[in-house]
């Protein structure tokens, strides 16, 4: 019951933060929109969209948190139990598609840091963990969880590896802002394959070879 | 795919002695789908396993699991 109250809010927010763009566009001419700069002066027809935008983005803070605090106290019979998460939590891979922003937000107003958001898809890997919620571990499961993240560890290094080897070669011919844009990201994009990689080759491992 | 050279003939000791794999798994502190794996010879066991193994269904390590 309180997880879809939590959803419903969450679209609640979502759909009070949409409705702000459109009163910004359209009533208030795009002055939040639009890449505000040093001549920018508050005007009291700028807070719907400000204080909705702020109320999103405390609320997403608030969902982080709880999950993290749920997830540190998830119960557990023993320790030889996997935890018990829910697969609606793999839903936070979607604030991945936010490091897009990175391009408009380099663009109009020079800012690398958007990009970091890249990492949220990592989050999709806990579809795949919830699958295997509550599991016993016994010692086939902990040698083929060794394996999942040896594997996704070793990708990760290995295009990071690239990354650098690539950087190595052209990046005397770039500037500072695009060796930032590519190095922040290409390693959260990376940090987040090895997130999701972790629990989708421990599920794929514990599967593929049942009939 | 199994293990190459591994044979394992737990199925046969299991149903002697009237255990599901549950009951099994339940004994030795591991799940169904490794009994399962084992029965397939998918999976190389750890010695203590097979150790707890032999000793669930009454037979000899060496019956169970024939290494070539």
């Amino acid at each position: 019951m309180k997880n879809k109250i939590k959803e419903y809010v969450l679209l609640f927010f979502i759909l009070l933060e949409f409705l702000g763009v459109a009163y910004d566009g359209l009533l208030n001419e795009s002055r939040i929109i639009r890449p505000i700069d040093g001549s920018y002066r508050f005007q009291a027809s700028d807070l719907p969209l400000i204080l909705t935008t702020i109320a999103f983005v405390v609320y997403v803070v608030y969902l982080v948190i709880s999950y993290l605090h749920e997830v540190k106290k998830a119960p557990r019979a023993s320790k030889r139990i996997t935890r018990k998460i829910s697969a609606k939590f793999g839903w936070f891979g979607f604030f991945g598609f936010f490091g897009f922003l990175g391009i408009p937000a380099y663009m109009m107003q020079g800012q690398v840091w958007p990009f970091f958001f890249f990492v949220f898809f990592g989050f999709f890997g806990l579809f795949y963990e919830a699958k295997l919620s509550n599991t016993l571990m016994d010692e086939r499961f902990l040698e083929e969880r060794k394996r999942a993240q040896l594997t996704s560890y070793k990708t990760g290094f290995g295009l990071l590896w690239l990354i650098a080897w690539f950087m190595a070669l052209a990046g005397g011919h770039f500037n500072t802002d695009l060796v930032a844009i590519i190095f922040s990201a290409s390693s959260s994009l990376i940090i987040a394959l090895v997130m999701f990689l972790k629990h989708y080759l421990l599920y794929k491992y514990d599967t593929e070879e049942e009939e | 795919m199994g293990v190459e050279g591994f044979t394992c003939n737990l199925k046969k000791y299991r149903l002697q002695k009237n255990m599901t794999q549950e009951q099994l798994a339940d004994a030795v502190g591991v799940r169904r789908e490794t009994i399962m794996r084992l029965e397939k010879a998918q999976y190389n066991p750890s010695l203590k396993l097979a150790i707890d193994i032999s000793r669930a269904v009454g037979a000899p390590i060496e019956e169970i699991f024939v290494f070539e």
